[in-house]
């Protein structure tokens, strides 16, 4: 008897429910202990953040208008009047902001603005932030995200070929160290500075709970999201699943990494609002899904690949890698170790690669705002003045080129 | 010590400062051209150490008198020794001579060591002239065998970005190519991930179905790039030719040398789908992304890399000259086409006609040889021109018959074989999974697995 496609269809999906039904069981005890542990450490933080972003993703209030101006897909400038400039026009370099693991276009914003308000001029840059790709296939390994993510970036990149500033927190971090050793190559008359916060250098065993948790749903979230396609009757309750999953692990991290602060929390209240909850939520867990995925010599290459670009790229490169002593996500010493060996054998300067640790920071960083902002945004002002030393030269040179 | 001093000061930064410093020297040293030409020669003929034979006398005049023009600046240097050139002022010497000459090939407008070689002008030559030409060519880069591509690094490295924009690739050095070659695979490999990833994980067949036909497309788009764009091949497996005319330009070589592990990066991410889904069944350990793992993906990576460029060297390069590599590597199936096998059969129409095609060509041109000793270049060039086009088709032919086919079950027994051997595989896993592989339906399913219509256009 040949199946209709229909019935076809409906019977992988009844495969796929029993499947989920499975995996539901074999998974709710180690869920349930992981979530045991994580609420007997961060209990009622986390559930402060998770009644305060439902109370801001619920809101009826009217949105009001983004501090986002949309460029490219994936590419949100900055309105400058978010971050306190009273001058218009941007004046220093581009600073591109690369987002880290369960981030949206807003969580650099707070910081930012923090950032400006401790080193003002900082507010006359002009700065971009790019969005994590929301396509599954980015999230088949690390190779293929960053091939996407460079992808997302490369129109900002060619628009400014005299340099570029990167600050990326997290996973952001170490595309930002990739991404910036890259550029210092393929262009011959730029400067690039890079900000790289907290990048994870070496393999964490076992991973940090929460990334375990939220990495472990990536399977079932992908079969409730097929479920619901398949079944209409069905589809409220799948909705409903996803939404309240992917807000409740929205909370556990900002909590976690003491990022859930009222604007902090207003903002992905805003996101909740915008998105499509769908792809917001498969994308979350996909995230955390390669984060478990990813492996030690992934890390590895990544970091001596950038001190091999950085060493032949003499005076074209200027990396400041940061950590906070407290971080809850990355083991610091093994991966500032991983640093100070892979700098070492590819010969490069000190000057070019200066590795810090913040003694009580957690890994959230320029995300935490109760903290003093004064050292970040000494060295993202270096990081800037760096690349507008030559962008004013080459400025110079070409003024001078055209009067003679 | 004023001398010293004043040598010190000498600029000898630019081609003109040189000839304006050597020429103020050799009027203060009060002898003529020939007396100094007897010196060099002297000093030529009495050195143990193997030196540039010296330029005549009247040459260094020419050239003190910015009237000549620098084809081998090594003849003159003996001449800047002999007129008091310190070793400090002769390393400068050499970086200038050799600048100019590197700037003036790479210069579309004054090349003139290549200006023989500009299409135009060689198609419209007697064929005898521009053999001879050729001739002089192949022996200034001192290797007869070697074809006229480029003469300087910079011009193997850069090619001639200023006439980029009229003449295509023609004009492209590696970089230029190896950067094209990484779009286009890394293009073909996004499509393979987005259709890879949008399969559930729990659709096993699927996926490995999927994993298998990447296998497959990213060899084929491999090879298929290789014939429409033979440069590539030629400049990517370069030889010691292209350096022996001046400096490597080492920014444009970092490049060059980045955008070649992105573009294997790509080239091996299906192999690596391909181990984690059908080799290690899912792969749940990420055994693949260990050191061990790694480092089989790597080699295997290699191999089957090799598998393309065996390829390109038996059937692509070796059915063309006498084509004796290609008929030789296919005799026993040209000797049984047509009878009856227990395998596939082997001998196509596209091995026929890649024969028979090179065949008439080369009789072609003998012909038009026989009857016009003095037949322009540029019409024997496009009877041969003619064949590689028609080729093209036959070769992808060849590479649908004889490699495609097998291309994933090498990656499978490769694969399995290198992974049990770093110890990633144990023994009754290898032998499982040849038994599935190898042997089942579903294995062969696997084999063949290949995609309805190609995932990228050259």
């Amino acid at each position: 008897m040949a199946h209709t496609p229909a019935v076809t269809r409906r019977l992988a999906g009844l495969g796929e429910f029993l499947r989920l039904a499975w995996l539901g069981t074999l998974a709710l005890p180690a869920a349930l202990w992981t979530l045991v542990r994580l609420s007997w450490r961060r209990g009622p933080r986390a559930r402060r953040a998770l009644v305060a972003l439902e109370a801001a993703a619920r809101s009826r209030e009217p949105l009001g208008p983004s501090p986002l101006e949309p460029l490219e897909p994936g590419l949100y400038r900055v309105k400058p009047e978010y971050l306190g400039s009273s001058d218009a026009a941007e004046r220093g370099p581009t600073v591109l902001h690369l987002l880290g693991t369960a981030e949206m276009i807003y969580s650099p914003l707070i910081g930012l603005r923090a950032l400006c308000r401790a080193e003002p001029r900082l507010a006359r840059c002009r700065h971009v932030i790019a969005d994590t790709p929301y396509e599954a296939a980015a999230f088949l390994g690390a190779d293929e995200f960053s091939a996407r993510l460079r992808r997302v970036v490369e129109p900002e990149v060619l628009r400014n070929p005299h340099g570029l500033v990167l600050l990326g927190l997290s996973r952001g971090g170490l595309v930002a160290l990739d991404l910036g050793s890259e550029l210092s190559q393929r262009f011959e008359d730029a400067r690039f500075g890079v900000l790289s916060l907290a990048p994870p250098l070496c393999e964490q065993h076992p991973p940090p709970p929460t990334v375990a948790l939220i990495g472990a749903l990536e399977t079932i979230t992908e079969i409730l999201v097929q479920e619901q396609n398949l079944w209409p009757l069905l589809r409220p309750l799948y909705r409903w699943i996803l939404y309240r999953g992917y807000v409740r692990n929205c909370a556990l991290v900002l909590s976690e990494l003491e990022m859930d602060d009222v604007e902090s929390i207003a903002l992905f209240g805003r996101y909740l609002r915008e998105v499509e909850p769908r792809a917001a939520s498969l994308r979350g867990t996909r995230e955390f899904g390669l984060l478990r995925r990813v492996s030690d010599a992934e890390l590895r290459h990544a970091i001596s690949g950038a001190t091999r670009r950085a060493s032949h790229a003499a005076d074209k490169l200027r990396a400041t890698v940061v950590w906070g002593l407290r971080d809850a996500w990355v083991d610091v010493p093994p991966s500032l170790e991983r640093a100070r060996q892979a700098a070492q054998k590819s010969g490069v300067a000190v000057a070019e690669l200066r590795l810090h640790t913040l003694p009580d920071w957690n890994h959230g960083l320029t995300r935490s705002l109760d903290r003093d902002f004064t050292e970040l945004a000494r060295w993202l002002r270096e990081a800037v003045c760096f690349v507008t030393a030559e962008a004013e030269q080459t400025a110079r040179e070409a003024v001078t080129g055209a009067a003679s | 010590m004023t001398e010293a001093i004043t040598r010190e000061d000498d600029d000898l930064s630019t081609l003109d400062a040189i000839r304006a410093t050597f020429l103020a020297r050799f009027q203060a040293r009060g002898t003529g051209f020939h007396t100094l030409g007897e010196q060099v020669l002297r000093t030529h003929a009495n050195s143990q150490a193997p030196l540039a034979r010296p330029a005549s006398a009247m040459t260094f005049r020419n050239f003190l008198q910015g009237r000549t023009t620098l084809r081998d600046p090594t003849g003159l240097l003996l001449y800047f020794e002999a007129l008091g050139a310190t070793a400090d002022e002769m390393r400068k010497i050499r970086g200038v001579l050799l600048q100019e000459v590197d700037r003036r090939l790479a210069a579309p407008g004054h090349d003139a060591a290549l200006r023989a070689f500009r299409d135009t002008e060689l198609n419209d030559m007697p064929y005898s002239r521009a053999l001879a030409e050729c001739e002089a060519a192949t022996r200034f880069e001192q290797s007869i065998a070697a074809p006229i591509a480029a003469v300087s690094p910079t011009q193997y490295l850069i090619g001639n970005p200023g006439a980029a924009a009229e003449d295509g690739t023609g004009s492209w050095g590696m970089l230029q190519h190896v950067r094209a070659f990484k779009d286009f695979l890394e293009a073909l490999e996004l499509r393979l991930q987005d259709e890879f990833a949008a399969v559930s994980a729990s659709d096993t067949k699927k996926r490995q179905w999927l994993a298998a036909a990447g296998v497959r497309e990213i060899g084929t788009a491999y090879a298929s790039y290789m014939l429409q764009y033979p440069d590539l091949p030629e400049l990517l497996m370069s030889q010691r030719r292209y350096l022996l005319h001046g400096p490597m330009p080492e920014r444009e070589r970092l490049q060059a040398v980045e955008a070649v592990q992105r573009m294997v990066t790509s080239m091996y991410h299906p192999f690596e789908r391909f181990a984690q889904e059908v080799v290690l069944g899912g792969d749940k350990k990420q055994l693949c992304r260990t050191p061990d793992g790694e480092i089989a993906l790597e080699i295997v990576g290699n191999r089957l890399f090799g598998i393309g460029l065996m390829f390109y060297v038996i059937t692509a390069l070796g059915s063309t000259g006498t084509g004796a590599f290609f008929v030789a590597s296919q005799r026993a199936r040209r000797e049984f086409a047509g009878e009856p096998l227990r395998g596939p059969s082997v001998w196509s129409e596209h091995h026929e006609a890649l024969l028979q095609g090179h065949e008439a060509a080369l009789h072609a041109a003998s012909d038009m040889l026989e009857h016009n000793p003095r037949v322009p270049y540029g019409d024997l060039k496009a009877v041969f021109d003619k064949e590689q086009v028609d080729a093209r088709a036959h070769l992808l032919g060849v590479w649908e018959r004889d490699y495609a086919p097998s291309f994933a079950r090498e990656a499978g027994v490769l694969m399995a074989t290198e992974l049990h051997h770093r110890g990633l595989l144990h023994d009754s896993a290898l032998a499982s999974f040849f038994k599935f592989f190898l042997t089942s339906s579903e294995g062969k399913r696997l084999q063949e697995a290949r995609y309805p219509t190609r995932k990228f256009a050259v």
